[in-house]
């Protein structure tokens, strides 16, 4: 009898899951549609800022060339890397010397009110632009990225990260 | 049971029952999500979804519950409703599910829940169990917001105000002021303090949660004594 | 949100590092917020605090071995089934963790009293811990292989132990002093108060 119960409340609880499961996938799937893949995200976020198409690298993973129009103008690339919490999703774009043009910290979830601020502080991405391939370590380090007061840690990650981005994209352009 | 009233019930969820500084239960959320007021209400509302219907179905279920297996029971109705919000969250609330992380799956071992459905849902009918519910989750509600909003206060100098609204078809957490009729109040509340960045910092959650629940106790005392020194006690 | 990969079993990188995050960097009772209610509650003893200490990373590691392949080669899409049920996660951790403890507190009530009196009686605990779910669910959401979520399970159960054991050495000295005020439902304050100054201090030392 008692296993009959449990399994009787097991079995709604499952049913009633799925039934929930259904719905909610629905609704993901639609967000998804909506916000599209990452060559949509890469044209509203601007990394490359006169790009009008964003065409996948034949045989890349991450990378995307940046269209104006017929004209190459570019890469971009969304890609995860280590944040000083968890993972960093940043969105960098450079031009055809691989010189960045934008980033943007797509999502981090660094310690808020100090690591989040390299999300928050738009002054801080915007000194990637400009910067070639070896600028990119803090100044603290030689670079010509200047930390975040306060939040030098993520700054550090997140100017790493974005090294790393442009090393894949220089990789899988190659 | 019989003779306390709905409203009393609530009450007394709310300040005798405290979860948190009372019972000093549920402290892992409390703690963990309590950086901002916004993730302390997007926690709340989580909580309450899930203390509601724990409640509510232990409730109605209590004569078919057999005594030898009445925890796991507990858990499978507890954790159904956590999985729902979970996903719910996730599919329509992103940003607060993203914020919220492993603390709403968590749920099911918050010693609240579990705590409520043993001591009160499973010995009372329906409705006292959904006025408990509501109480504590009340309780839970306030204790989160008040720690939370604290943290944001001293830690950031300035306080997010948001409610759960629905903007141009898109339910999240907006501003106060995207409320008509309520757009004078500030995005920001700001206040003229110097952020200490320690507070939105674990050992900050630890000072707020222990000032707090000294001041619960030195509350707590004054009133016994005031009751003792009216019966008639010296000291 | 799924992946349909299986990750390896055994670890291909170097999982030191996740390690020494699961006990230091990462550590589940100072930095993640996992399973505090038994840190304020037990640390007033250091004979609670071991036992519970050893329970929790006992049950911490075999729930790590147990539902890492239930979830790649049950849940996932994966699996032989074919179905993408990893909705299903939290439902069947927690019940395989409830069902494990209850097992191993039938068996050694059984065949060792000893064991019992100093592991046993906190197993009960255990199954509503959030930390022992905690782990399982982080396992699965940094996708670490079967090695690494193993060791990763047993470096956060040592991380708990020992942040238990050294609050617990300092209560049980302040309570033998004597002193009212460290007693009863205040002790919780101090701990609470106790507890912010070991992080704030512990922050320091790992500059966070």
């Amino acid at each position: 009898m008692i296993l009959i119960k449990l399994t009787l409340v097991a079995a709604v609880a499952a049913a009633v899951l799925t039934a929930t499961y259904g719905v909610t996938q629905e609704q993901l799937d639609k967000l998804a549609a909506e916000a599209g893949g990452p060559d949509k995200q890469l044209l509203e976020m601007g990394v490359v800022p006169d790009a009008t198409k964003y065409k996948a690298v034949s045989g890349g993973e991450i990378c995307y060339e940046a269209y104006d129009g017929g004209d190459l103008i570019g890469y971009g690339a969304m890609f995860e890397v280590q944040g000083m919490q968890d993972m960093l999703t940043l969105a960098v774009g450079v031009d055809p010397d691989f010189v960045v043009t934008g980033v943007v910290v797509v999502s981090q979830k660094e310690t808020p009110g100090i690591g989040s601020k390299v999300q928050e502080q738009p002054e801080f991405v915007a000194q990637f632009a400009g910067v070639g391939p070896d600028g990119l370590t803090l100044s603290s380090d030689g670079g010509e990225i200047d930390a975040i007061s306060g939040a030098s840690v993520s700054s550090g990650y997140v100017t790493a990260g974005v090294a790393e981005i442009v090393g894949k994209m220089q990789e899988e352009v190659s | 049971m019989a003779n306390k009233s709905f409203v009393g019930e609530i009450i007394r969820g709310i300040i005798k029952d405290n979860p948190v500084f009372v019972l000093v239960l549920g402290l892992c959320p409390t703690l963990a999500v309590s950086t901002s007021f916004a993730n302390a209400l997007g926690m709340a509302l989580a909580f309450t979804f899930v203390m509601l219907g724990s409640n509510i179905f232990v409730s109605l279920l209590r004569k078919q519950i057999p005594a030898d297996v009445r925890i796991p029971i507990f858990i499978l109705i507890i954790c159904t409703f956590v999985t729902m919000i979970d996903m719910m969250l996730e599919a329509f609330l992103p940003p607060m599910y993203d914020a919220l992380g492993i603390f709403v799956p968590l749920i099911v071992v918050n010693c609240i829940v579990i705590g409520r459905a043993e001591a009160y849902a499973n010995r009372n009918p329906v409705l006292p169990s959904i006025a408990d519910g509501i109480g504590i989750s009340i309780g839970f509600a306030a204790a989160l917001m008040l720690i939370g909003s604290i943290r944001e206060i001293l830690g950031t100098g300035g306080l997010k105000l948001v409610m759960l609204n629905v903007v141009d078809g898109v339910p999240g957490f907006y501003p106060l002021s995207a409320i008509p009729g309520l757009s004078f109040i500030p995005e920001v509340i700001k206040f003229p303090i110097e952020p200490a960045v320690v507070m939105i910092t674990p050992p900050g959650a630890f000072l707020t949660i222990a000032t707090l629940m000294l001041l619960f106790k030195i509350m707590g005392d004054r009133k016994r004594v005031k009751q003792l020194i009216k019966e008639g006690y010296e000291l | 949100m799924t992946d349909a990969l299986i990750p390896a079993l055994m670890p291909t990188e170097n999982i030191f590092p996740i390690f020494v995050e699961a006990m230091f960097t990462k550590n589940f009772l100072l930095v993640m917020f996992l399973g505090l209610c038994s840190y304020v509650g037990l640390t007033t003893n250091s004979d609670t605090s071991k036992g519970m200490s050893m329970a929790v990373t006992f049950v911490m590691t075999m729930s790590a071995i147990l539902t890492w392949p239930i979830y790649y080669y049950l849940l996932s899409d994966a699996s032989f089934l074919g179905n993408d049920l990893t909705f299903l996660k939290t439902i069947c951790f927690i019940l395989v963790i409830a069902a494990f403890v209850q097992l191993v507190e039938f068996i050694i009530r059984k065949f060792s009293p000893p064991l019992y009196r100093s592991l046993g009686i906190y197993l009960p605990l255990i199954s509503t811990n959030c930390a022992v779910l905690g782990v399982v669910l982080l396992n699965i959401q940094e996708g670490y292989t079967y090695g690494a979520s193993i060791l990763y399970a047993f470096g956060a159960g040592l991380g708990y132990s020992w942040v238990m054991l050294a609050t617990a050495a300092v209560r049980e000295k302040l309570i033998m002093r004597d002193v009212q005020l460290f007693s009863g439902f205040i002790g919780a304050f101090f701990a609470a108060m106790m507890a912010a100054l070991i992080v704030a201090s512990y922050f320091a030392v790992v500059k966070l």
